[in-house]
């Protein structure tokens, strides 16, 4: 468990420096990558299917970024952008493309439909938190001018 | 009168070379229309229209019943993180102080000069970030896989600096780095230095996963900026699919040649 928070967030703090995030932002998004990260390899561990993982990682990780965001008054992406990375189907890309030269189109489509997922995943679980946090918001600011 | 005039195209210019920087940083559409139109009222313009692609900004005001336009294209598009936030605290700073418009002109030159962390530092953390995923999708690797990622991610951090200089298209420069890659993890592995090919391709291809386009592409459309969404998206397609060519075409030869 402790060497799976440590590999995500290597993962994440390498991609935050390649995206040239703001030196503040690197270390707070790579703890949200490696808490999604965790929460992933968690849940694949007790059998659950990889895509509902993902999209449970995902989810995570965005809450975390959102509420970053929100603390220290910087961009989502600063924080969200590096720590999405590792749930990134990139396995699942090469997979398909493996099974596909050996001719097995079988488990070519078999990966190729769930590296698919993975990705409709993410930017589902996306979608929904900054949908919410959007529209908690608003709610706050309506019932703090109406006081 | 005069002064006005030639302050009101100042304005419009400074505030589109700051939407242009965002957007060349591959901001969000709504982060940047959001930017300009603060600047611009800020400045005490009322109507103002922006409308922004991922590849294009234009932007009309209108002051005294006369309407100044301008559009700006964008061609060469990089993440860059911190020219975001930059820009960002700016427009703060701006809505918050006007401040003047030289001010705001220094700051813009000063932002798009920003480095941020040198290449040396970029090129080494991204190795030891890809060595890792290598490990992270395959337990079974060893410290020996993870150093060969962690050169070949390395060497292809310079090789892709110097491809960005001639902008090729996405799908010709993913698939020309991914190819690479994928050479070199083939002749590591027939040297009998790494394991296993899967764990160092699946470790160096994290580089160019089209992890950004996907996630802007998301927030692009729920933003209600369904056209820059699509662009984005069909972006990580192009990607994607590049990656896969450039992996496929050196697995092709390699099965051709019986190392596989």
């Amino acid at each position: 468990m402790i060497k799976e928070i440590v590999f995500g967030f290597i993962a994440c703090v390498g991609f935050g420096f390649f995206f040239n995030c703001p030196k503040n932002a690197v270390i707070k998004g790579s703890i949200a990558g490696a808490i999604g990260w965790l929460v992933y390899t968690e849940l694949v561990k007790r059998n659950h299917y990889v895509i509902i993982a993902t999209f449970i990682g995902a989810i995570v990780l965005s809450i975390i970024c959102e509420i970053c965001a929100r603390l220290y008054k910087d961009t989502v992406t600063s924080f969200a952008l590096p720590a999405i990375l590792p749930l990134v189907p990139g396995a699942g890309l090469y997979y398909t493309m493996f099974y596909f030269i050996q001719r097995d189109y079988d488990l070519a489509a078999n990966k190729g439909v769930e590296t698919l997922g993975n990705a409709v995943a993410i930017a589902i679980a996306l979608l929904i938190v900054s949908s919410l946090t959007r529209l908690v918001f608003k709610i706050i600011r309506e019932i703090k001018q109406q006081h | 009168m005069g002064d006005k005039v030639e302050n009101i195209e100042r304005l419009i210019d400074y505030s589109l070379e700051a939407g242009k920087i965002m957007l060349e940083s591959n901001s969000e559409i709504y982060r940047a229309e959001d930017i300009i139109t603060n600047i611009c009222k800020s400045y005490g313009v009322e109507n103002i229209d922006v409308f922004t692609l991922a590849t294009c900004v234009y932007l009309t005001v209108t002051v005294d019943g006369k309407t100044y336009t301008r559009v700006k294209r964008i061609y060469n598009r990089k993440t860059d993180l911190l020219k975001i936030s930059s820009i960002n605290k700016l427009s703060r700073k701006i809505v918050k102080e006007c401040i003047s418009l030289e001010d705001f002109h220094d700051e813009l030159v000063s932002i798009n000069n920003i480095k941020g962390f040198s290449n040396g530092i970029r090129a080494l953390t991204m190795s030891a970030s890809c060595g890792v995923f290598g490990i992270m999708f395959m337990p079974s690797a060893t410290i020996l896989d993870f150093l060969v990622t962690f050169a070949i991610t390395y060497t292809t951090y310079y090789l892709m600096q110097f491809l960005g200089k001639y902008s090729l298209n996405d799908f010709i420069s993913n698939s020309v780095l991914a190819a690479y890659m994928t050479s070199l993890a083939m002749v590591a592995v027939v040297f009998n230095i790494a394991s296993d090919i899967d764990t160092i391709v699946i470790g160096t291809i994290m580089i160019l996963v089209p992890g950004v386009a996907v996630t802007n592409a998301v927030r692009d459309t729920i933003n209600g900026d369904i056209l820059s969404g699509t662009i984005r998206a069909l972006e990580a397609v192009i990607i994607a699919f590049g990656i896969a060519f450039g992996v496929g075409i050196i697995l092709v030869l390699a099965n051709a040649g019986g190392l596989l």
